[in-house]
C-alpha cells in the first residue's frame, strides 16, 4: 500500500487501532506518568487523547501485542473513567497512580530483549519484584488491549484463545492485536453484548470489594502494631483490585454510550472453528467497519461517532439516538470526538455538545460515576464511609438511574436515519463532496479480495490454502449481496421510520449479516460465563492450581487456561520446571497477591512455601524479597504449636489466622510492633538462617535450658566456660552458670568478661537481643545481683559481641560463689556460642 | 421479446391481476439520474488504490489475512446488474421521502435485457416489485419479496445471505 494510501485509506491496519472510544498507548510519556497528575483534568492526558497519528515523537505509541501491556494507556477511555471516579468522589488516593507488585522470573521477552517478562511467576520462580504503575482509570483502556484482565497481568505474553495457535512470539502477539483478531472478536463491544461484559466484571469488582470489607472487620482485632502495617497493605491493595476491575468493566459501559457502538454488530466472540465461518466473520466486521468508521486510523471524520452535521451548511448535529422507547431524541457522538482536538471541526466534539446543550456525556458520566461509587462503598472504604449521591443534569427517561445496570443505562440506539447516515456517506471526502457508499451501486461493484497478511504466522494462514477458490468466490459474493441488502433495508428504514431504532436492534431482516448473526446470538452465552476469554464468572473460583495436563504452549491448554512455563517442582531440594495448563484468573491472584491473601493463605501450603524457600536459598535476592512475602502472612509470633496460644488477644495469630483462613502455619517468634523484627524473621526463614527444614516444623531445636542457678559450679579458672543454645521468644528464656572461686591465698584482680560468637549459618544476634547480668552470693537470688542488665557491644565490626562485665580486685580468703544470667532480650530467635572467663584472655580460647 | 412478454403474461395471470384494471401509480417524484460506473474522479482521487489501479473503499486485516473492499466499474455480473437495479429503487426512495414508491417505479428506466444493465431494472424486476406491492401495499415488504430476492435477474445466485 502506497503511503498515500495509508494516508487516506478506510484501511484498518495501524498499531492501535480499534473501536471503542479511543485508546491511545504510549511507551513513554513525556515527564512520566506522574507528571500527568489528575487524569480527570490532565492537560497531559487530553495532549495524549489529541495527538492521535501525529506528535509520535512526543507520543510514541506503543505497538498492540506485549508491547501495549508495557505501556501507558492514555486514551478516552482513561479520561472518562477518571472523570466518572471523580464525579462520584472517589478518595483522591484511588485516582492517583498506583503500584501493581508482583515478582517475575527476571526473563526478558524472548525476541524483544529490551523489556522485562511481565508475566507472574509461580511460587519457586518468582526472581524479580515488578512494579507495574498505573492510574486505575487505564484499566479501562485494557479491553482494546488485551483480551481480559488476567490477559492483561500476564503481558500479553500468552494467548489463550480458543482455535488460535501461540507457539511463536508473532502469533501471540497477533493474539493481541486488533488487525489480528481483537478486531474480528470485539463484537462484545456492542450491545447487548457491551452490558453483560459490563455486568460480568462488575460483579467481580463487587465480590471483590465485598472480600475486602471482610478482611478488613476481621483484621480489626490487629492491635499489634506489626501486623496492622501489613493488613493495611493487604486491605488498600484489595480496594485498588475491586476498582481496578471496575474501571475494566467501565469500558463497555462507556463503550454503550459512544453512538458508533449504539447498535446491535454482527460477530462472533470467540473464533469459529471452521474457517469459512471465520471468514464470514471478518466481511461482518469490515461492514461493522464501514458503519461505525475509522477515524482511528485514518484521521478522516467518522460519521457514527462524528457528533458533528451530515454536511457543512447545517448547523445541527444529526446523529441522534433514543433510551429504549423513550421518543425524546439525542444528539450524540463517539469514539475520537470525546475532546475537541480536530482543528477542522473544533465544536464536533462531546465535549462541546455538552455546552450546546446536548449533553451525552453528563449522561455517561453518570452511570459510569454509579459503578464506581457502588464499588466503592461495597469495599473497606478506606477513604471514608459516605460518598455523595451522583448527580447529573442529562435527562434520563424515568430520572436518575440507582445502578450502573439500570436499563436507561445501556438502551441508547441510534435512529435508523442515524444508521442510514452511518452507513453512507464517507466523511472522508466531505469536504469535496458527500459520497453516499450507501447506494447499492457501489456494494454491487465490490471486489472483495484476501491478501496474505503481512502477519503471516496467527495460526489461522491456513484459511488460504483450506478455502478454496470456490469458496472464497462464495464468499465474496456473499458479501455483496448482504452489503446491497443491508443498504436498501437500511435506505428504507431511514424513510419510512427515521426515528425509530429498528435497524440498530431487532430489523428481522437484519438478523444476519452474510449469514453471520448479530451477537445477541451469544449473549446467554456471555450472561453465564461460558466465553472462555472471559475471567472466570465466578470469584470463588478463582485458583491457580495446575491442573497437571503437561504444555508446550498455551494453545495445548483448555479454554481459559494458559501454559504456566514458570511452575517449578521440588525434587530432591532441587527446582524443577514442570510446565502445566494453569486457569487464566490465577494471574490475577498472583498479580494481586497481596490484596488476594485470603486465598494465597490457603493456597501456599507446605510445599509452595518449601518451593520458595528454596528458590530463595538457590537464587538470593529477588526469589528472597518473593519468599519472605509468601511467608509473612503464616507467621505466628511463638516458638512452636506448644507456646501459641490461640487466643486473639495473645498477640501471637498470624494475619492468616487473624482473617479466619485455614492456613499452613509457620512458628518464629519476632518483636512485637517491631515490623523490622517480622521481616528479619521471616526473611531469616527463607534463607534458612532459622535451620528449620521444612519451615513447617517449628524453628526451635533447643532453648536456654537452665532456667535456674545450677546447683553445681564450674570453676572458671580452669579456662572458658562456653555454650551453645537457640534463643527462642515468646516467653522468658535464660541460662544460668554458676562458678565457684575456691579462697585465694592472696588479693586478686578479676575482670569477667564474656562474648557471644555467632554461628556461622545460623542467625545472629544483635546486641539489643541478649543481656547479662551478674550475681553474687551463695543463693544467686535477685537481691544478689552486682548490677543491671548490660548490653554487649559489637566494638570491632567483626559480628562478634563482647563486653568487659566487671572488674574486682577479690580479697584473700574466703569462697564465692558467683552466677552470670545470660536472657533473651528479645523474642527473636538466634544462636549463639556464649563464653564467660574470668580473664578475658581466655575468650579467644 | 417474446419471451419478455410471455414472461410478463404468466406473472400478470399467477397475480390474478388484470392489467386493465390495474390502479395508476399515485404521482411520485422520478429517481435522480443514475450515477455513473465510475467513481466520480473528486472522490476517486482521495481515496487509496489497489495496486492494479482500482478504488479501495475499506480494507481490514485479521486473523492473518487482510481483506481489500476494491470498486471494480467494469465488474459486470448478476450480482453488479441487481445492484444497479436496486439503485434506481433506492433512488427512488430517496426522491420520495414521504410517499409510497410505486409511482416512482414505473419512471425506472427499463434495462434493454433482461439480464439488466446500468442505470435500468430489468422490466420483470419491476413487474414483480408491483405485484408484490400489489399484495402487500408496503414499499418494504413488497421489495422483500421481489427484486431484494433477486429471482428476477437472470444468473443470480441461487445460495444467498
Amino acid at each position: 500500500m502506497s503511503a498515500r494510501a495509508c494516508a487516506v485509506a478506510l484501511c484498518l491496519t495501524l498499531p492501535c487501532a480499534t473501536w471503542a472510544w479511543q485508546g491511545w498507548c504510549r511507551s513513554t510519556v513525556p515527564g512520566g506518568r506522574e507528571a500527568l497528575g489528575e487524569l480527570s483534568s490532565s492537560p497531559l492526558l487530553r495532549e495524549s487523547i489529541c495527538a492521535m497519528k501525529k506528535d509520535e515523537e512526543v507520543w510514541p505509541s506503543c505497538q498492540a501485542g506485549r508491547r501495549a501491556a508495557q505501556g501507558a494507556q492514555l486514551g478516552e477511555h482513561a479520561r472518562i473513567s477518571a472523570e466518572a471516579m471523580a464525579l462520584a468522589q472517589i478518595p483522591s488516593h484511588l485516582r492517583q497512580p498506583v503500584d501493581l507488585v508482583y515478582y517475575t522470573t527476571g526473563q526478558k521477552l524472548p525476541d524483544i530483549s529490551s523489556l522485562p517478562s511481565l508475566q507472574p511467576a509461580a511460587a519457586g520462580s518468582m526472581r524479580e519484584r515488578q512494579l507495574r504503575r498505573v492510574y486505575l482509570a487505564e484499566f479501562s483502556e485494557l479491553p482494546d488491549v488485551s483480551h481480559s484482565v488476567s490477559d492483561y497481568v500476564l503481558g500479553n505474553e500468552r494467548c489463550a484463545v480458543p482455535n488460535l495457535r501461540s507457539d511463536t512470539p508473532e502469533r501471540i502477539d497477533s493474539c493481541h492485536q486488533f488487525e489480528g483478531h481483537m478486531g474480528t472478536l470485539n463484537a462484545s463491544h456492542w450491545p447487548p453484548l457491551s452490558k453483560a461484559y459490563y455486568r460480568h466484571y462488575h460483579e467481580l469488582a463487587l465480590a471483590v470489594a465485598r472480600r475486602c470489607a471482610q478482611v478488613k472487620d476481621g483484621l480489626k482485632q490487629v492491635t499489634s502494631h506489626t501486623l496492622s502495617s501489613v493488613s493495611d497493605s493487604i486491605i488498600q491493595e484489595c480496594e485498588r483490585e475491586a476498582l481496578a476491575l471496575e474501571a475494566f468493566a467501565s469500558h463497555f459501559l462507556q463503550d454503550a454510550w459512544s453512538t458508533g457502538h449504539m447498535w446491535n454488530r454482527w460477530g462472533f466472540l470467540v473464533p469459529p472453528e471452521s474457517d469459512q465461518d471465520y471468514m464470514a466473520g471478518f466481511y461482518a466486521t469490515a461492514m461493522t467497519g464501514i458503519i461505525h468508521g475509522t477515524r482511528s486510523v485514518t484521521d478522516k471524520h467518522d460519521q457514527a461517532c462524528m457528533p458533528g452535521p451530515f454536511d457543512r451548511s447545517s448547523g445541527e448535529p444529526i446523529i441522534r439516538y433514543r433510551h429504549g422507547s423513550d421518543p425524546t431524541l439525542h444528539a450524540g457522538g463517539g469514539d475520537l470526538y470525546l475532546e475537541s482536538c480536530t482543528a477542522l471541526y473544533p465544536e464536533w466534539s462531546v465535549k462541546i455538545m455538552e455546552q450546546l446543550g446536548h449533553d451525552q456525556r453528563a449522561g455517561m458520566l453518570a452511570c459510569a460515576a454509579l459503578g464506581f461509587r457502588e464499588v466503592y462503598l461495597a469495599g473497606p472504604k478506606l477513604g471514608g464511609d459516605v460518598l455523595p449521591p451522583v448527580t447529573t443534569g442529562y435527562g434520563f427517561p424515568g430520572g436518575m438511574p440507582a445502578a450502573a445496570t439500570d436499563d436507561v443505562c445501556w438502551n441508547m440506539r441510534l435512529t435508523n436515519l442515524s444508521m442510514r447516515l452511518s452507513l453512507g456517506t464517507r466523511h472522508t471526502v466531505i469536504d469535496v463532496t458527500a459520497f453516499d457508499l450507501a447506494d447499492p451501486q457501489w456494494f454491487a461493484g465490490l471486489r472483495p479480495r484476501l491478501l496474505v497478511s503481512r502477519i503471516n504466522s496467527t495460526g489461522r494462514e491456513a484459511l488460504e490454502t483450506n478455502l478454496s477458490d470456490y469458496q472464497q468466490g462464495l464468499l465474496a459474493e456473499g458479501f455483496r449481496m448482504a452489503a446491497v441488502k443491508l443498504a436498501t433495508r437500511v435506505i428504507l428504514a431511514a424513510r419510512d421510520a427515521p426515528s425509530e431504532t429498528t435497524v440498530a436492534t431487532d430489523d428481522p431482516e437484519l438478523e444476519s449479516f452474510n449469514f453471520v448473526p448479530r451477537s445477541t446470538r451469544w449473549l446467554s452465552d456471555v450472561e453465564q460465563g461460558r466465553i472462555p476469554l472471559m475471567d472466570e464468572k465466578n470469584r470463588d473460583r478463582w485458583k491457580d492450581e495446575p491442573t497437571g495436563l503437561p504444555c508446550s504452549f498455551d494453545h495445548d491448554c483448555h479454554s481459559g487456561h494458559y501454559c504456566d512455563k514458570t511452575l517449578v517442582t521440588l525434587e530432591a531440594g532441587r527446582l524443577v520446571p514442570t510446565p502445566s495448563c494453569v486457569p487464566t484468573a490465577g494471574a490475577v491472584l498472583r498479580a494481586f497477591r497481596s490484596g488476594e491473601a485470603p486465598y494465597w493463605c490457603k493456597a501456599d501450603d507446605g510445599n509452595q512455601l518449601a518451593r520458595a524457600v528454596a528458590a530463595c536459598k538457590q537464587h538470593g535476592g529477588g526469589a528472597c524479597s518473593a519468599c519472605q512475602e509468601m511467608l509473612e502472612p503464616h507467621l505466628r509470633n511463638a516458638c512452636g504449636p506448644d507456646d501459641f496460644k490461640a487466643t486473639p488477644m495473645s498477640g501471637q495469630h498470624s494475619l492468616c489466622d487473624l482473617m479466619g483462613v485455614p492456613a499452613q502455619p509457620v512458628y518464629a517468634p519476632y518483636v512485637p510492633g517491631d515490623p523490622a523484627s517480622l521481616s528479619r524473621v521471616s526473611l531469616g526463614l527463607c534463607t534458612g538462617a532459622f535451620g528449620a527444614t521444612p519451615l513447617t516444623t517449628p524453628v526451635r531445636d533447643g532453648t536456654l535450658s537452665n532456667t535456674a542457678p545450677p546447683p553445681t559450679a564450674d570453676d572458671p579458672h580452669g579456662g572458658v566456660v562456653s555454650r551453645t543454645s537457640s534463643v527462642c521468644g515468646g516467653k522468658p528464656q535464660a541460662q544460668w552458670w554458676r562458678f565457684r572461686h575456691e579462697p585465694l591465698t592472696a588479693p586478686h584482680e578479676h575482670v569477667y568478661a564474656v562474648r557471644v560468637q555467632p554461628d556461622s549459618s545460623r542467625v545472629k544476634p544483635r546486641a539489643s537481643d541478649v543481656a547479662f547480668e551478674m550475681f553474687r552470693g551463695p543463693g544467686c537470688a535477685e537481691t544478689d545481683r552486682i548490677f543491671a542488665p548490660q548490653q554487649l557491644q559489637d566494638s570491632d565490626g567483626d559480628g562478634v559481641l563482647d563486653t568487659i562485665l566487671m572488674t574486682e580486685t577479690v580479697p584473700a580468703g574466703g569462697a564465692q560463689e558467683i552466677c552470670l544470667r545470660v536472657r533473651g532480650a528479645t523474642p527473636e530467635t538466634y544462636w549463639v556460642r556464649f563464653k564467660f572467663a574470668i580473664n578475658p584472655i581466655f575468650l579467644s580460647q | 421479446m417474446i419471451r419478455l412478454v410471455a414472461s410478463l403474461a404468466v406473472a400478470l395471470l399467477a397475480s390474478g391481476c388484470d392489467v386493465l384494471s390495474r390502479e395508476k401509480p399515485p404521482p411520485a417524484e422520478p429517481p435522480g439520474p443514475p450515477p455513473s460506473r465510475e467513481v466520480p474522479p473528486e472522490i476517486a482521487a482521495q481515496l487509496p488504490t489497489t495496486q492494479d489501479g482500482k478504488v479501495l473503499f475499506t480494507e481490514v486485516t485479521s486473523g492473518g489475512l487482510t481483506m481489500q473492499l476494491a470498486y471494480d466499474p467494469t465488474l459486470d455480473d448478476p450480482i453488479t446488474r441487481w445492484g444497479w437495479c436496486l439503485s434506481r429503487v433506492t433512488a427512488c426512495v430517496t426522491a420520495n421521502p414521504s410517499q409510497s414508491i410505486i409511482g416512482c417505479i414505473p419512471k425506472i428506466e427499463v434495462c434493454a435485457s433482461s439480464e439488466g444493465g446500468h442505470g435500468c431494472c430489468p422490466s420483470a424486476c419491476l413487474d414483480e416489485f408491483r405485484q408484490a406491492h400489489e399484495r402487500t401495499r408496503d414499499d418494504r415488504r413488497a421489495l422483500e419479496e421481489s427484486i431484494l430476492t433477486g429471482r428476477c435477474i437472470p444468473g443470480f445466485p441461487e445460495a444467498q445471505p
